[in-house]
Order: structure tokens, then C-alpha cells, then sequence
């Protein structure tokens, strides 16, 4: 793992009005990466999946604090999204495609996925009473390619 | 951007906005609710011309006009739909449950 060359940690309110708003910041921090539209396209989205899951689950739409902390080690985004919501017992099970614990919100069980697929790396630590935390790891560029 | 819609006879037009999150996938899972049932809805079109971001909140707002079309022996088709909307659709199997053009 590199030094850090940049990061930004912000702290909002967990409402769905700031999913778009937690995009915008990754991409504006990505910018640095320079990304391929592709890339970009893939941690707006995970992003988007694990503040839509703090909002949702973590905090059953009743509003509390999420932060999005964001790294840059050389070519590598550290993103991490954590709330101190209701937390998860079985994070295993949550992960699993399809699984969702609110299929009356017309969830489609489709976000860890979606994380999983977009991202080279997803670890996620939950307590329960606690919070969660969602560590995602992606990789710009070609492997070994320096720019 | 907000959602709009169009009906016509027994069919729901529905124009996807800019970015369908869970934020804009609630409000048209709200605002259809009503015209489906008081406009008797057989058919959905939704238009995703203008739309660059979807991600599973969208997916599953979808899946469940899908379910709500079949129960009204209705249907749904998508249209308009782009690079980044193609590759969530694709990955989420919707080509298989609705019909794309």
C-alpha cells in the first residue's frame, strides 16, 4: 500500500437528496485518476449502492450521519462509506445476490453486487446497534502501468 | 430532473430523468402508484434516452412495475437505453423479464 497523495473526508446527512451528492464528490475526486468514463461510471455507482444501503438499511430513512472517506494512493482509490445506524448481523448474507431484507421497498438485493463487480475490493465491518462500515478498493489504469 | 409522464388510452409513458437512484426510483414508484390503478394501466414504456446513471435502487423500481404489469396481464418495455443503463440492465438479467429496444 502507498503513501497517501490526497484524500477528503466529508460528513452528511443520510437522506436520498445526498446520494447524487455523494457522486459528485467521487467523481470530482477521481478527477485526479484520470479516469476512463468506465471507471468513473464504476465507483459512482458502488458509492452510490453503499450510501443508498446506510440511508435505507442503516438508518431505515430516519436521517443520521454518513461519511464518505476517500484516499489516494498512487493509482489506487481507498473509498470508505460509514454510518452508526442499526448495523447488520449476518454480513454474509447480506452480501448475497438477491438478498434483500426489504423487498417491500422494491429492493432488489443487487447493491453488494454491484460493489463487488465494480470494485476490486469490498470489506464490510458491521456491528449491530453500532454501525457499518464499507471499505471499497479500486484500482485506475492498467496494472503495472505507471503514469 | 424530475420524472415525467404521459398517458395515453391504457399506457403509461414514463421519462426516466438524468440519474435514476433510489432518490428518483421512490418518487416514481410513488407517483405511478395512483395513475396505474385510477388510469388502468396495461403498458409501461419507460425512456431512458436521457438517462447516464442508473444503479440497483433503479433496477429494482423497475422489477417491480415489471410484477405490478404482469398482475394486470400488462407489459413493459425500455427504450432509449444507453452504454452505462445497458451494462446495469445486463448485469441485473432485466433484458430477460422485459423487452429493450
Amino acid at each position: 500500500m502507498g503513501d497517501v497523495d490526497n484524500y477528503m473526508k466529508v460528513e452528511f446527512e443520510g437522506i436520498s437528496e445526498n446520494e447524487r451528492l455523494a457522486r459528485l464528490l467521487v467523481s470530482a475526486f477521481a478527477v485526479a485518476f484520470n479516469p476512463t468514463l468506465e471507471e468513473l461510471e464504476d465507483v459512482k455507482t458502488a458509492t452510490s449502492e453503499a450510501v443508498t444501503n446506510s440511508i435505507i438499511h442503516g438508518y431505515e430513512q430516519l436521517g443520521g450521519p454518513v461519511e464518505l472517506t476517500l484516499e489516494k494512493r498512487g493509482q489506487e482509490l481507498f473509498l470508505q462509506v460509514a454510518d452508526y445506524g442499526v448495523g447488520m448481523e449476518d454480513v454474509e448474507k447480506a452480501m448475497e445476490p438477491l438478498f434483500t431484507t426489504k423487498p417491500q421497498l422494491e429492493r432488489s438485493g443487487m447493491g453488494f453486487t454491484f460493489m463487488e463487480a465494480f470494485m476490486d475490493e469490498v470489506k464490510v465491518h458491521s456491528v449491530v446497534g453500532k454501525g457499518t462500515v464499507v471499505h471499497m478498493k479500486k484500482r485506475f489504469g492498467s496494472i503495472g502501468l505507471q503514469v | 430532473m424530475e420524472a415525467k409522464y404521459q398517458v395515453t388510452d391504457q399506457l403509461l409513458l414514463i421519462y426516466v430523468p438524468k440519474e435514476l437512484d433510489h432518490h428518483a426510483a421512490d418518487k416514481i414508484r410513488r407517483e405511478t402508484e395512483v395513475l396505474i390503478e385510477e388510469r388502468d394501466i396495461r403498458k409501461i414504456v419507460f425512456d431512458f434516452h436521457d438517462t447516464r446513471f442508473m444503479d440497483s435502487s433503479g433496477i429494482g423500481m423497475v422489477l417491480g412495475r415489471v410484477k405490478k404489469m404482469r398482475k394486470r396481464n400488462g407489459s413493459v418495455e425500455a427504450v432509449g437505453v444507453t452504454n452505462n443503463v445497458a451494462r446495469i440492465f445486463v448485469m441485473a438479467g432485466l433484458p430477460s423479464v422485459l423487452t429493450i429496444r
